[in-house]
């Protein structure tokens, strides 16, 4: 028997408005509300309100045998609760439902972890809040941003009384043993890992509507196929991946609803495979062996490293401005504007900034709202400028 | 006398300091009694133009629009261009049909947007058939009209004024505004040569020459071996206005240092960043705003962010006028980075802000401010050094500016006109001249 393992991300970032070298010091706001509404009352319509609806009545219909688990960033969350309340409210209803677990991340979907964990601690405060408050939930997995993950960002979950952690199964970490296997963290007491099946979750995540695949067109019965021929004793298999795959990403007309609906169905009925939940996995499965991280492991890109965010000198230039404003902010006594800085430690901002090619360029300009990775930054330098001295920082 | 004027850029069409030249000494010649006859392209010159007491307009080559592809194309002449990392100013790099952008409403636009659409015009892909009509037409469209004496601005009116010279039996003088040299270098390949043949061979041919300044009399001279007797110089000047108090009250945000320009090579951005990064180790609150687009704007962007200075550099891109203008009433140091600058008007401008200009030695404006701090252009410590020694202490960078303006008070067109008049004449007086060396 083996447990399908999913878990969805839920992210949406506050973009930066278009901000101009003259309106440094205008006191103008910093995000593009316009956009940011739209693209959240979209998504929403396509994908949030439609699936969730659709994997509700799949736990009702399989008397709560179907599970399955979000991550819903703190970002996400305040704009849905502004612009788009019914998708929230079906969020909350997934949550009742006893067979979804929702688990925590950093409020702002920050790279806080790494650089600054002061921050790490307060924004995980923060998540968590946010989800007692709006989805009734209290975690007890996490993930961190982009299943970004080494050693020191387990121990820090750790110290907050997490139970598991969720990483990427990236081959340069496992040299090819198998990823569906509860592996600890080296060096943070054999922290609880739980690692995403690549090949498998980017089978629905990237490459379902792909008619250049191989796997072209891919149906259910095959891929619960591809589930039951795996090995006996592997415990579980993570399918992770970004929600919004489903009706965004992928479009409804690609047949990705049904795909699910189908898959969820015969995967119940299997006598070789069952649904669970991380903290289920964690508290039924024992650890199989220690793993060693050389480096941040994410799940972005071919490099699976954090290259996505810091990978050129842009990126960090505009990471190290964004974090050196942490003390100010946060001393500043005024709500507002670390409510606004903090929204800039939002990850997106300088993933937008990458100059990678090929495939995974493609992947960022997909999500990215700058017609260029230099105007991103020069947007997000003039930008924290602006909130630089508003702080009255260095 | 009677001018036969030949431009390429008047307002309001204009690209660069071409423009505003032309405009100056033109106006100029008009005020001191001449009368001119000025020929513009079709496309810059304005249905109804202002009328000008002194000056007939004769638009040239009447359908100088864009043609999707012209094999023979020379590009970019004035490095008016794409940047990979930037919004494609065209098709994007290395799109066939130009797609041009639809015209903004009036009074929407920014200047600057306004500024890029003229230079696309004057400057767009089918550039030398554009040159051709609008030397084939000088001919014909200039039938019912007399002149002495023929005034050609830059290579693009080379050929017109050489043709007329031929036709007409009139004496010419070529005015250099700036060279190829100045903007690809020597060593500069393809396409451009065409573009210093058609300078060399006109600049031998033509009775007079006007340089700039003597940065670019001794250019022409050393590349194109001209005769220093032949070649008068004439310096631009500002444009009128007001002088801006000069004092800077400590700026919050940082003591501002301003580079203006198009980045390109020429203008020796990347001289001035990392000139930055020295000035920020010992002025750490200063900050470098640098207005312009061109084709090293992603270069330059990224060397700001690895040089560990990209929360103290900012590219504003390109501003309107009164944005810059702004700029330079703010700004404490400005600063010309040129490699190769023929003249340099910003500097000018900037004074009149209240800025201290730090100047590149391989620029002509520097001839008439011999106040400014100079350094070498490659130089990125001295380039640091000036500007720390301005921002260090603000007596001695008022003492400049105050000497600069004095020195700027000197410079008007009327001045400038005077010594072109003379160019003029001693055309007219070697006239018949057939080859000089």
């Amino acid at each position: 028997m083996t447990s399908i393992v999913y878990y969805f991300q839920v992210h949406q970032p506050y973009r930066v408005k278009p901000f101009p070298y003259d309106e440094i010091g205008s006191g103008t706001g910093h995000w593009d509300d316009w956009l940011n509404e739209d693209v959240a009352k979209r998504v929403a319509e396509k994908c949030y309100l439609p699936m969730n609806r659709q994997l509700l009545r799949a736990v009702e219909r399989s008397n709560g045998a179907f599970r399955c688990s979000f991550s819903v960033s703190g970002t996400a969350i305040r704009q849905l609760a502004a612009w788009a309340p019914d998708a929230l409210k079906s969020f909350r209803d997934l949550a009742e439902s006893g067979s979804v677990e929702f688990l925590c991340e950093t409020s702002r979907h920050s790279l806080a972890a790494l650089a600054d964990p002061e921050e790490f601690r307060a924004q995980v405060a923060e998540q968590r809040a946010l989800l007692k408050e709006h989805l009734g939930v209290e975690p007890t997995a996490f993930r961190n941003t982009e299943l970004i993950t080494d050693a020191s960002v387990a121990q820090q979950v750790r110290d907050l009384g997490f139970e598991v952690l969720l990483a990427e199964g990236a081959d340069q970490l496992l040299h090819g043993r198998t990823a569906q296997a509860l592996y600890g963290m080296g060096g943070a007491d054999s922290f609880p890992l739980m690692l995403r099946d690549f090949q498998l979750s980017d089978d629905i995540g990237f490459r379902f509507s792909n008619q250049g695949w191989e796997g072209y067109p891919l149906l259910a019965p095959t891929f619960n196929g591809w589930l039951e021929s795996l090995p006996d004793e592997r415990p579980f298999v993570g399918l992770f991946m970004d929600y919004e795959t489903f009706g965004e990403h992928q479009a409804r007309d690609t047949g990705i609803f049904d795909f699910m609906d189908t898959m969820v169905d015969l995967a119940v009925a299997s006598d070789k495979l069952d649904f669970a939940t991380p903290t289920e996995i964690v508290r039924r499965d024992p650890i199989v062996e220690d793993l060693v991280y050389p480096r941040p492991i994410s799940w972005a890109d071919e490099e699976r490293d954090v290259s996505a965010w810091l990978g050129n000198h842009m990126q960090r230039a505009a990471h190290e401005a964004i974090y050196k404003l942490g003390p100010a902010a946060r001393a500043s006594g005024d709500p507002d504007l670390l409510n606004c800085w903090r929204d800039f430690t939002t990850s997106d901002h300088v993933y937008y900034m990458s100059t990678k090619c090929e495939t995974d360029g493609d992947v960022h300009e997909y999500f990215s709202p700058y017609e260029s990775p230099h105007d991103a930054y020069l947007n997000v330098m003039n930008a924290l400028e602006d909130l630089r001295r508003r702080l009255g920082a260095d | 006398m009677k001018v036969l004027v030949l431009g390429w850029e008047y307002p309001p069409a204009v690209a660069g300091g071409l423009g505003a030249a032309c405009h100056g000494l033109t106006t100029a010649l008009a005020d001191r009694g001449h009368e001119v006859v000025l020929c513009t392209p079709a496309d810059g010159t304005p249905a109804n133009p202002e009328p000008y007491p002194g000056i007939v307009r004769v638009p040239l080559g009447s359908d100088l629009g864009f043609s999707p592809f012209h094999p023979g194309a020379i590009l970019d002449p004035y490095g008016i261009d794409r940047d990979p990392g930037g919004a494609p100013v065209h098709g994007g790099a290395g799109a066939a049909p130009a797609v041009v952008e639809p015209e903004a409403p009036a009074g929407g636009p920014s200047s600057a947007s306004a500024h890029a659409r003229s230079a696309r015009k004057l400057y767009g892909e089918d550039l030398s058939s554009a040159i051709q009509r609008y030397s084939r037409e000088a001919v014909t469209a200039l039938v019912d009209h007399d002149f002495d004496v023929i005034h050609a601005h830059d290579w693009m009116t080379f050929p017109a004024a050489l043709r007329l010279r031929f036709a007409r039996r009139r004496p010419v003088c070529l005015h250099v505004h700036s060279t190829v040299i100045d903007r690809g270098g020597r060593a500069a390949p393809g396409p451009v040569g065409s573009i210093s043949a058609v300078e060399r061979a006109g600049l031998r041919t033509a009775d007079r020459v006007c340089a700039v300044s003597g940065f670019t009399r001794d250019l022409l001279v050393r590349e194109y071996r001209l005769d220093p007797g032949r070649v008068s110089v004439v310096h631009n000047a500002p444009p009128a206005g007001p002088m801006s108090p000069p004092d800077r009250p400590r700026d919050p945000a940082g003591p501002m240092v301003l580079f203006v320009g198009r980045l390109t090579r020429q203008k020796g951005v990347g001289f001035l960043v990392r000139a930055a990064a020295r000035v920020l180790e010992s002025c750490p609150d200063a900050r470098f705003v640098v207005m312009g687009d061109g084709e090293d704007r992603t270069r330059m962007i990224e060397m700001a962010a690895a040089l560990g200075i990209g929360r103290r550099v900012f590219f504003a891109g390109g501003v309107s006028s009164e944005l810059r203008d702004r700029a330079y009433r703010e700004a404490s140091v400005f600063v010309l980075s040129s490699v190769s600058e023929p003249f340099g008007l910003t500097p000018l401008e900037a004074l009149r802000g209240g800025a201290a200009p730090v100047l590149t030695d391989a620029c002509g404006v520097r001839e008439v401010l011999p106040s400014a701090p100079v350094s070498p252009p490659w130089d990125a410590a001295g380039l640091a050094a000036q500007i720390v020694g301005l921002l260090s202490d603000e007596e001695q960078r008022l003492g400049v500016v105050a000497r600069c303006r004095t020195e700027l008070q000197r410079l008007t067109w009327a001045e400038s006109a005077r010594t072109l008049e003379a160019a003029l004449e001693q055309a007219r007086s070697t006239s018949g001249r057939r080859i000089s060396g």
